[in-house]
């Protein structure tokens, strides 16, 4: 399955390479004991190597793993050339499982994502020819360049994790992971992504420029050889799975569950939104949060985990008012007042 | 008063705004109680008030009913409220007619021409009363007039801005101005109830200001946000109190009643305040007053019995006070072995005194007089100039404060053949302008006249003055207090009650002198304090002085001290032996605000002989002042347990999550430290955001404080959000302690008392309390 790192080039569908490896039945193989898993260690090999590749920027890498761990999507956002690609291509690598890549173009079908069913001559049925998102990782480059038919098809699946073709329902792998980039919405040529379905990413973050010296540095080593050639995995698809599966257990107290209710609740109460978080953010917000935890090697969530995660999950899916937007305010600021402004139970 | 409907609420409200600002102005009046020697001033000043209150109400009805029914004011109705106070006066006029000129009224009750001049004339009475009476004053007729008319006016004033302007909480000032009164009049200690009467009316107008702003709200629709502040008005409130009532009884007190100001203290005389030395144109009395004598000098002299220090001589006498002339300072005190001129005649005897600075602090340097070369240690010499004629030595841009001086002096020693033989000052003598006085009152040049005869030498009418301020048998005493006068003339006043001290005693024997012809001026300075240890001396804040200078023509300047002082401090001046050779040991300064002092037997005795005084009440002052003490004490005894309130209050939570011992509770026990030290920790800080925060704070002052915060948060973080809460254990106490004392080595000392003395987060806590049992309206009302 190491070779099905296979990438489109092209804007056509990946459903016709490697047709033949992806049996949905196939991607779900018996659990690992999470129970023996240390996540902290683990995680951490996942990131060291992730780090090899993504360099000078582990915070970055980080959460992208509490996303991966979280059984979320990650929306990559940031002008081209920074490492959006090269982030998403790093995780794919670290870990031995499917990956797909397809680089979204405005002449992209929804069927390229999904799969579609084709009438083969020779058993006179249709046979169902899986699209690029039957992978553990699916790599969307450029998400916000496909028409918005083809982004909600995609979006569908990853809230969804499954796909109907013709009436017929196809499970996708576990685990299932997006790692969707898009540049800014001011760049020309592109279809912003609805605010509903910036809802089903777990978290966005944006790159940022390296500094001097990683650029200086990626500047000396990149220019022989890509170092993401030379990376190997450090796990596959069932320790993901088995990791997934332990950082669910971690202990989350009452008070806690509170905070992230008062604060979602608190993003719905500002005077500088038009769209406060969803509930679904507040279950993100969790997941996340435990992933971090667990990534911290901790058995239970802290306060300081859900504000560390709460300006990654919550940012994306704020709406601004046109006053706040008047004002030079934005979405991540809107999340730190409100962190500044909600207490943090002691639950005495 | 939109609406018609809402009319009858509004006037009820009204009507008890009005109550609400007569029982204030009554309670206020209450503090004119101590100003009277006895209670019936108060009936007319009760009728006055219900009278103005029952008729404001009455009247105010009425001009409601005028109103038409959509309730917007019409030409007529705004006439008519104009008229309401008019008509509230008139009706007061009525009550002082009946009650004070009746005889010329119609029907007794309505006023006439000449029952007003009648009453005018009552008035008239009644001002000359308040000259001639001292507190506490007999209520006779003109006083309770003039009174009641005052109580009226005031009524009349807050009844306006309470009632018709809707201001009850600006009503306060009137009550203001009646505790003014009793404040400004009366010596000593004001009675309890002239600051509690007020205190209380002025609650009740600030409660009727609440009522009437919620009131006004809930017509607006919005909800009143009745928590709001209450920490801040809880702990400002609380603090203004204990503050306000402790402040006294630790500082030391300086308003003795604007009538009993010194001789000293005069008009200012363009020198500012110079620390803790003598301050020409303020009172000794401060100095005098200091709760903990402080040290001021130490004093190294060559002889065994060293005579005064000199600080400021005040050569001016200007019928209000002693002040500085101009001073002289184109000379220096560099490289000079006569510095002071000293006439060839007069008789003197080399002195030597290294003086230190310990704690004064002061422009003037005191020297042993005459001074006649100075050598300020480490240089500066010519910082510091002389006045010749006067004497005084003072800094320029420079003061006393840490500094070490020698000064060879030249002390006058003249016999008393001498003196006695000293010759009439010359018509022509430059020594003139020490003869030089304003006019004086009367009774002054009476009394002089009366000390000395025609063809007595100058020294026989020093002497003279100087026998009459010191027999015990005239009755001066020696008081931090003086006594209340009602001349207008502080010298008459002293001269005539008899009681002060150093600066009364020295001022009138100065003016005296003067009157005499005989140049004196008035001088500041310090005894010589107290030995310790071979001619080493200690000068104290308790040592500040006063005394005269006389110039002798040909001897020179002749010290002369009439005030009684203690063995241990007076000078012995054989030129001038007391008229009292003991000394009075009731004569040492009483420090007032310590313990009350029953009055010495000497002193009831020469209350006994003060037989100048009109209204003969002294002993009655003398008692009330004590019982005033009393009450004072009291209260702050009372005060000072309410201010441990919440320091004992914190003690004890302190100690029961201490005993309690839990991470949560030792975490609470932290933050609670962090409040009272006023460090913010914010609720929103999660437990190792409060650690790093506080771990940052400390590290600079105790490391060893970090790890431990990282052990209390630790344990927090587990015990509230971890799966199984964590046991108690010895050693997150000891790093409560540790986290503890690293914190209180973070802030200033203030803080740290002040933390203690007023924990905030006990405050805060109750705060919460209070606000919790307030009922809320909802939001949307």
């Amino acid at each position: 399955m190491g070779e099905g790192t296979a990438e489109l080039q092209s804007g056509l569908v990946a459903a016709a390479l490697d047709a033949g490896e992806l049996n949905p039945a196939e991607l779900n193989p018996a659990e690992l004991d999470p129970g023996d898993l240390d996540v902290a260690t683990e995680g951490a090999r996942i990131a060291a190597a992730m780090s090899r590749v993504v360099e000078g920027k582990p915070d970055v890498v980080r959460l992208a793993l509490i996303v991966l761990l979280a059984e979320g999507h990650l929306l990559i956002e940031d002008v081209p050339g920074v490492g959006k690609t090269t982030l998403a291509k790093a995780l794919a690598r670290s870990i031995d499982s499917t990956v797909r890549r397809i680089q979204f173009t405005p002449d992209l079908l929804p069927s390229d994502v999904t799969g579609v069913a084709v009438y083969d001559q020779e058993s006179r049925a249709f046979e169902f020819k899986p699209g690029a998102v039957f992978a553990n990782l699916v790599v969307a480059d450029e998400i916000n360049r496909a028409s918005p038919k083809t982004q909600s098809a995609l979006l569908e699946c990853m809230e969804e994790r499954q796909v109907t073709v013709d009436g017929v329902t196809y499970e996708l792998a576990r685990p299932f992971m997006v790692l969707a980039t898009q540049n800014p919405l001011e760049m020309e040529g592109t279809y912003p992504l609805p605010e509903a379905q910036r809802d089903r990413f777990t978290a966005r973050i944006s790159m940022g420029y390296p500094d001097r010296d990683a650029e200086l540095a990626m500047l000396d080593e990149r220019a022989t050889s890509d170092p993401l050639t030379q990376l190997a995995p450090v796990a596959d698809a069932a320790m993901v799975r088995a990791l997934v599966s332990a950082v669910g257990r971690l202990h989350v107290a009452e008070p806690l569950r509170r905070y992230i209710v008062a604060l979602v609740e608190a993003t719905r109460q500002s005077p500088d939104l038009r769209l406060g978080a969803s509930p679904r953010a507040g279950l993100q917000l969790l997941r996340a949060a435990r992933a971090a935890a667990a990534l911290a090697g901790r058995d239970h969530v802290l306060p300081d985990d859900v504000q560390a995660m709460a300006v990654p999950v919550l940012a994306h899916r704020l709406l601004l008012t046109p006053d706040a937007t008047l004002a030079r305010r934005d979405a991540q600021r809107v999340v730190t007042d409100v962190l500044a402004a909600v207490p943090v139970p002691r639950g005495r | 008063m939109t609406g018609a409907a809402e009319q009858p609420a509004a006037v009820g409200g009204r009507a008890g705004t009005a109550a609400a600002a007569a029982v204030a102005v009554l309670l206020g009046a209450l503090a004119l109680d101590p100003v009277f020697a006895a209670r019936t001033w108060l009936v007319p000043v009760v009728l006055a008030v219900a009278l103005l209150w029952l008729c404001g109400v009455a009247l105010r009805a009425g001009v409601d009913r005028l109103l038409p029914a959509d309730g917007s004011p019409t030409r007529l109705t705004t006439a008519a409220t104009a008229a309401v106070p008019l008509g509230q006066v008139l009706a007061v006029l009525c009550l002082l007619t009946t009650v004070f000129s009746p005889e010329d009224a119609f029907a007794g009750v309505l006023p006439t021409f000449t029952s007003l001049s009648r009453l005018a004339g009552v008035l008239g009475d009644g001002m000359a009363e308040i000259r001639e009476q001292a507190t506490p004053a007999l209520p006779l007729t003109g006083l309770v007039a003039l009174t009641t008319v005052f109580v009226a006016l005031i009524a009349l004033a807050v009844d306006l801005v309470a009632v018709a302007g809707r201001q009850p909480a600006l009503g306060g000032l009137g009550l203001l101005v009646l505790y003014c009164v009793p404040v400004s009049t009366i010596t000593g200690h004001v009675a309890l109830i002239a600051f509690l009467a007020p205190a209380i009316g002025f609650g009740i107008l600030l409660w009727a200001d609440q009522r009437g702003r919620l009131a006004g709200q809930d017509r607006a629709g919005s909800g009143a946000p009745l928590g709001t502040g209450t920490l801040t008005a809880v702990r400002s409130g609380a603090l203004a109190l204990a503050v306000g009532v402790l402040l006294p009884v630790v500082v030391p007190t300086l308003a003795e009643g604007s009538l009993a100001t010194g001789l000293g203290g005069g008009a200012g005389g363009g020198t500012g305040h110079t620390g803790t030395g003598l301050d020409p144109v303020a009172e000794l009395r401060g100095e005098l007053n200091l709760p903990q004598p402080m040290d001021l000098l130490e004093v190294a002299s060559s002889v065994d019995d060293p005579g005064y220090l000199r600080s400021v001589a005040l050569d001016v006498y200007d019928g209000s006070g002693w002040r500085m002339g101009n001073l002289d300072g184109e000379r220096s005190i560099a490289g000079s072995s006569r510095l002071v001129p000293v006439p060839g005649r007069e008789p003197t005897r080399e002195v030597r005194a290294t003086i230190t600075s310990l704690g004064h602090d002061d422009r003037f340097l005191p020297t042993p007089s005459a001074p006649q070369s100075i050598d300020v240690k480490g240089g500066g010499d010519e910082d510091w100039r002389i006045d010749p004629a006067t004497g005084t030595v003072f800094g320029r841009d420079t003061t006393t404060s840490g500094r070490t001086w020698s000064v060879v002096a030249a002390e006058p020693q003249p016999t008393v053949d001498e003196l006695a033989a000293a010759p009439e000052l010359p018509v022509d003598d430059r020594m003139r302008r020490y003869t030089q006085l304003p006019e004086l009152n009367p009774a002054v040049t009476a009394l002089l006249g009366q000390l000395i005869t025609p063809g007595q030498t100058p020294y026989q009418r020093v002497l003279a003055v100087y026998d009459h301020l010191t027999d015990r048998a005239n009755g001066f005493t020696y008081s931090l207090s003086t006594a209340p006068g009602t001349s207008g003339d502080a010298l008459a006043d002293f001269l005539r009650l008899k009681r002060g001290y150093c600066e009364q005693y020295a001022g009138a024997m100065a003016v005296l002198v003067r009157a005499a012809g005989v140049p004196a001026r008035v001088v500041l300075g310090y005894t010589p304090g107290s030995a310790n240890g071979g001619r080493n001396r200690t000068v104290t804040s308790d040592d500040a002085h006063a005394w005269v200078e006389v110039w002798f023509t040909g001897l020179g300047w002749v010290p002369f001290d009439p005030t009684p002082l203690g063995a241990g401090r007076a000078v012995t001046l054989p030129w001038a032996p007391r008229a009292d050779s003991t000394v009075d040991p009731a004569s040492v300064p009483v420090q007032p605000g310590t313990v009350p002092t029953a009055p010495s037997a000497g002193q009831a005795e020469l209350d006994r002989d003060n037989q100048f005084t009109p209204l003969d009440l002294p002993q009655a002052s003398a008692q009330g002042s004590g019982t005033g003490r009393l009450t004072g004490g009291g209260l702050g005894v009372l005060a000072a347990v309410l201010a441990a309130l919440p320091w004992l209050a914190r003690r004890r939570q302190r100690a029961l999550r201490l005993a309690d011992g839990r991470p949560g509770a030792l975490w609470d026990e932290l933050l609670a430290t962090t409040t009272d030290l006023g460090i913010a920790v914010p609720p929103t800080a999660t437990a190792r955001g409060a650690a790093r925060q506080l771990a940052q704070q400390v590290s600079g002052v105790a490391p060893a404080a970090v790890p431990a915060l990282r052990e209390l948060a630790l344990a927090e973080e587990r015990s509230v959000y971890g799966p199984a809460a964590p046991g108690r254990s010895p050693e997150l106490r000891s790093a409560l302690a540790e986290v503890r004392r690293g914190l209180l080595r973070t802030v200033s000392r203030r803080r740290r008392v002040a933390a203690t003395l007023w924990p905030a987060s006990t405050v805060a806590v109750a705060a919460r309390w209070l606000a919790a049992r307030r009922p809320r309206r909802p939001r949307s009302a």
